[in-house]
C-alpha cells in the first residue's frame, strides 16, 4: 500500500494502540506478550508498506493465523473462526495473484466477515467478546489493516461495483437485528458482543459503500468502531475484573459511587459508539449515512433505527450496572496504568470526532488513487 | 485571521466545551477530584466566555435585519460531500444565543450553592458546559448537521441530569424513557438531514428557501420527519409523558432545560427551517393539531396536580403547545417573542419552587374552589375530564404498549441468536 507517509504511519499509530492498549491495561509483564505484540505490529506495518495485494493478505492471514493460536484455549470457537479467516486470506491472495477478482472478492469479503463477526460467520468474534477480550481487543489491529487492505486492493474491481447494494442491505439488516438483541441482554458482556455484531453491520455496509467510491466514510467507520468497542471491551473488563460477572437481571446496582471513573468511561465510549456529538462516531455515522443513501436510501434508513436503539440499550446497561442504591465495596476504582489507556482512546476518539479531516482527506487520497 | 464577529462566535461555542473537556479529563486523570470552587470557576469561565461571545457577535453584527453567514471552512470533506463549518448569525439566532447563555450562567451560579457537597457537583458542571456548547452549536449553526450535533449534545446532557440522583430508582426510569424518545425521534431528524442534502445538494439554513422547489409529497415528508424530531424535543404529543417525569432532576437543569431552554428547541428548530414548512401546509396542519391538542392536554392535567413541579411541567407543556401551534400558523415572529417571555418566566418560577411552601407561609395561599365554566354548563364531562387528567390520559400505558412488540422481538432475536450460535460453535457450552 504504497502512498503517503503521514498515511501509513497514522495506521500504524493506530495498530499500536489497539495491540497496546490490553497489556498496559492489565500491566502485563510477560514478555512473550510484548514480543508477540511487537511481531503483529512488524507484519502488519509489512502489509501497510507493501505493494503488492498478495503480500498484504498474506501477511493478514499470518496475522489472523498468530491471534488463532493465542485464542486456541480460552476461545476455541473464536480460533477456529480465526483459522477460517486465516485460510481464506491466503485463498484471497491467490487469487489476487491469478487475478480471479470475482473469487478475490468474494473471499475477501468472507474474511472480513469472519473478522468482523457479521452474521451468519459471527460465532467466534460473539465466543471472543465474551472469553477473551483482549484478544478481541488486538485482533481489532489486523482488522482495521484488513478493511484497509480490501479498501485498497478488492474494492475497485467491477464485482464490488455491482455486489455493492447487497452488501449495504445485508449490513443495514444486521445492524438493526443486533440491535435489537441488545435491548434483551442478560449480562454486561452481553453488550459488548452485541454492540460489536451490530457494528460489524456497519462495518460491512459501509464497505459495500466503498465500492462506489465512500473511502472515507468506510474507513471513518472502522476506525470508529475499533476504538469506541476497544474502549467499551476494556472498561467492562476492569470492572469485571474488579466484581466478577455482571448480571443484568435484577435490581439495578449503584456501582457508580465505588466506580466513578469506570462509570464515566463505560458511557463516553458507549456514546461515542452510537455517534456522541464531538466523538469520531457522530461523523462516522453522519458520513455512512450519506454514503448510504446514495446505494441505498432504506438501508441508510434501517441503520439510523438500528443506531437509535443501540443508543437506548446502552443507556439501560449504563443504568442498570451503574445506576442505582450505592454499592460500597473497596475495589479501588480506575488504576493509574488503566486511566492512561482510557485517555489515550478518549483524546483518539475526540481528535478523530473534532478534525476527522486529518485522516479522511488523505484517505481519499491515497485510495482514490487506485482507481 | 478571524475578525471580530468570528471570535466572538468562537468564543460563545468553544469555551465552555473547553472547560468541560478540562474538567472531564482532570477528573480522569488526577488522584484526587477537583474542589468544587474549581469546578465552578472553571464552568463560570466557559459561561461568562460564552456569554460575552453572544454578545460580542450582538454588537458586531448590529441591531438589523441582515442574516450573516460565516464560512469557517468545513468540519468533514469526503467526495462531494461535505459537512460545512458554517455559521449564520441573524436575529433569530442572537436571540437564542443570548437566551441560552445568559440563562445558563445564572443557572450555573444558582446551582453553585444549591448543589453544595452534593456527590455529583462535578458531574453537573460537566454537564452544563457541554450543554451550553450545544445551545450555541443550534443557535449559530449554518447547517443541519452541525444543528444537529448540538441537538444531540443537548440530548444526552438531558438524560444524564433527569438521572442525576441515578441511586433512586425513578429518576434512572424517567431518564431512560426520555432518551428513548429523543433518539427515537431524532431519527426523524437524521433522516430529513440525509434527504435534503441529497436533494438540496447542501444542508445550509440559507439553501432552505430552495425546497419550495421540491415536490409537494417530498417537501411534506421532510417537514414531517423535522416536525416528528421537534415533537419529541418539545414533549409534543404522543411524545409528552417524558416531560413530567424529567422533573426528577436537581431543580437548576429542570429549570434550564424544561422550563426554559431545552424545550424550546425543537420549536426553534421549526423557526429555522420555516421556508420548509411554508412549503409544506399539509405538516403545518399537523403542527397546529397537535400544538393545539398538546395545550389542551397539558392545561387539564396542570389542573389536577398536587406538586409544583409537576403542575409546572404541564404548564410550560401547554405554553410550547401554544407556540408550536403559532409557529405553524406561520406567525414566527410571535412565537420567537412568546418563546423568550415563556423561558424568562419559567425559569424563575422553577427556581422559585422549591421554595413553594415558604412562598406560601409567607405571602398566604387561598385553593381556588369555584367550580370551572365547564363544570357549570357539562358538569358530566367536567368530571370525566378530571378523572382522566388525574391518570395523565394513561399516556404512559398507551406508549409502553406500543414499544412493548419491540421488546418481545428483542428478546425473541436475543434467543435466536443464542441457538444459532451454538449450532456454529465448537462447543455446545460456549456462548450460553
Amino acid at each position: 500500500m504504497t502512498g503517503h507517509t503521514g498515511f501509513i504511519l497514522s495506521f500504524v499509530a493506530f495498530a499500536a494502540v489497539l495491540l497496546g492498549a490490553p497489556l498496559l491495561a492489565t500491566n502485563t509483564r510477560e514478555r512473550s506478550a510484548w514480543i508477540s505484540a511487537v511481531c503483529v505490529l512488524g507484519i502488519l506495518t509489512f502489509a501497510l508498506i507493501t505493494s503488492s495485494g498478495v503480500f498484504a493478505y498474506l501477511a493478514l492471514a499470518l496475522v489472523t493465523a498468530m491471534h488463532a493460536a493465542s485464542a486456541w484455549h480460552r476461545a476455541p470457537t473464536g480460533a477456529l473462526y480465526l483459522v477460517a479467516a486465516s485460510v481464506t486470506l491466503i485463498a484471497a491472495a491467490a487469487a489476487i495473484a491469478f487475478d480471479s477478482d470475482n473469487l478475490a472478492f468474494g473471499l475477501s469479503c468472507v474474511a472480513l466477515a469472519l473478522r468482523a463477526g457479521l452474521a451468519p460467520f459471527h460465532a467466534g468474534v460473539a465466543e471472543m467478546c465474551m472469553k477473551q477480550r483482549e484478544l478481541q481487543l488486538q485482533q481489532s489491529s489486523s482488522l482495521l489493516i484488513l478493511v484497509l487492505a480490501h479498501l485498497y486492493y478488492i474494492d475497485h474491481l467491477p464485482i464490488a461495483y455491482e455486489m455493492a447494494p447487497f452488501l449495504v442491505i445485508w449490513g443495514a439488516v444486521l445492524t438493526l437485528l443486533y440491535a435489537l438483541t441488545a435491548l434483551a441482554q442478560r449480562e454486561l458482556g452481553g453488550l459488548l458482543r452485541s454492540s460489536t455484531l451490530m457494528h460489524a453491520g456497519m462495518l460491512y455496509a459501509a464497505v459495500g459503500a466503498g465500492a462506489r467510491g465512500h473511502y472515507g466514510a468506510a474507513l471513518l467507520v472502522t476506525v470508529t468502531l475499533v476504538f469506541a468497542l476497544g474502549g467499551l471491551s476494556l472498561t467492562i473488563s476492569a470492572l469485571e475484573a474488579r466484581l466478577g460477572k455482571i448480571s443484568l437481571l435484577g435490581p439495578a446496582v449503584g456501582r457508580a459511587r465505588a466506580f466513578p471513573r469506570l462509570a464515566a468511561a463505560f458511557a463516553f465510549f458507549g456514546a461515542a459508539g452510537v455517534g456522541m456529538p464531538g466523538t469520531a462516531g457522530f461523523i462516522a455515522d453522519d458520513v455512512l449515512l450519506h454514503a448510504l443513501w446514495e446505494e441505498s436510501p432504506a438501508g441508510a434508513v434501517i441503520i439510523i433505527f438500528g443506531s437509535a436503539i443501540l443508543a437506548v440499550a446502552t443507556l439501560s446497561v449504563l443504568a442498570k450496572t451503574f445506576f442505582g442504591p450505592a454499592l460500597r465495596v473497596h475495589t479501588p476504582d480506575l488504576l493509574m496504568q488503566e486511566r492512561s489507556v482510557v485517555v489515550a482512546l478518549v483524546l483518539l476518539l475526540l481528535g478523530l470526532g473534532l478534525v476527522p479531516q486529518l485522516l479522511v482527506g488523505v484517505a481519499e487520497l491515497v485510495l482514490g488513487n487506485t482507481i | 485571521m478571524p475578525d471580530i464577529l468570528q471570535w466572538g462566535l468562537i468564543l460563545s461555542i468553544a469555551a465552555p466545551l473547553t472547560c468541560s473537556l478540562i474538567i472531564g479529563l482532570s477528573i480522569l486523570v488526577r488522584r484526587e477530584w477537583l474542589s468544587e470552587n474549581a469546578i465552578y470557576k472553571l464552568c463560570n469561565t466557559g459561561l461568562l466566555l460564552a456569554f460575552s461571545g453572544s454578545l460580542i457577535v450582538l454588537f458586531s453584527h448590529g441591531f438589523n435585519n441582515t442574516a450573516i453567514e460565516v464560512d469557517a471552512g468545513h468540519w468533514i470533506s469526503i467526495g462531494d460531500y461535505e459537512i460545512p463549518a458554517l455559521l449564520y448569525v441573524d436575529s433569530l439566532a442572537l436571540a437564542f444565543s443570548l437566551l441560552g447563555s445568559a440563562l445558563t450562567l445564572l443557572v450555573a451560579r444558582f446551582s453553585q450553592t444549591y448543589l453544595h457537597k452534593e456527590a455529583g457537583f462535578a458531574r453537573f458542571f460537566l454537564l452544563l458546559g457541554v450543554f451550553a456548547t450545544g445551545t450555541q452549536l443550534i443557535a449559530f449553526a449554518g447547517a443541519l448537521d452541525l444543528f444537529f450535533a448540538g441537538w444531540e449534545a443537548i440530548g444526552i446532557c438531558s438524560a444524564l441530569f433527569i438521572g442525576y440522583f441515578y441511586e433512586r430508582e425513578e429518576p434512572v426510569r424517567s431518564a431512560i424513557r426520555a432518551f428513548t424518545t429523543y433518539r427515537i425521534c431524532d431519527a426523524g431528524f437524521l433522516v430529513a438531514i440525509v434527504s435534503i442534502h441529497e436533494l438540496l445538494g447542501s444542508t445550509s439554513i440559507s439553501g432552505l428557501m430552495a425546497a419550495e422547489n421540491l415536490g409537494g409529497v417530498t417537501v411534506t415528508l421532510i417537514a414531517v420527519m423535522l416536525m416528528i424530531a421537534a415533537f419529541g424535543k418539545s414533549a409534543q404529543l404522543p411524545f409528552s409523558s417524558w416531560l413530567p417525569r424529567a422533573m426528577e432532576g436537581p431543580t437548576p437543569s429542570s429549570a434550564l432545560f424544561y422550563g426554559s431552554v431545552s424545550i424550546h428547541v425543537g420549536l426553534f428548530l421549526l423557526l429555522r427551517i420555516s421556508p420548509i414548512l411554508e412549503a409544506a401546509p399539509v405538516a403545518q396542519a399537523l403542527g397546529i393539531v397537535v400544538g393545539l391538542s398538546t395545550a389542551f392536554y397539558a392545561a387539564a392535567i396542570a389542573r389536577t396536580h398536587t406538586d409544583a413541579k409537576g403542575a409546572l411541567a404541564h404548564a410550560t407543556l401547554a405554553q410550547t403547545g401554544l407556540i408550536l401551534a403559532e409557529i405553524s400558523l406561520g406567525f414566527t415572529t410571535f412565537a420567537l417573542i412568546h418563546l423568550v417571555c415563556h423561558a424568562l418566566l419559567r425559569v424563575w418560577q422553577y427556581l422559585r419552587a422549591p421554595n413553594t411552601m415558604a412562598d406560601a407561609h409567607e405571602f398566604g395561599h387561598e385553593p381556588h374552589h369555584a367550580p370551572s365554566l365547564l363544570a357549570k354548563i357539562f358538569p358530566l364531562t367536567s368530571n370525566w375530564l378530571y378523572a382522566q387528567a388525574l391518570h395523565r390520559f394513561r399516556l404512559d400505558d398507551r406508549m409502553d404498549s406500543a414499544v412493548a412488540p419491540f421488546l418481545w422481538l428483542a428478546e425473541s432475536l436475543a434467543r435466536w441468536d443464542e441457538q444459532l450460535r451454538r449450532s456454529l460453535s465448537r462447543r455446545q457450552d460456549n456462548n450460553s
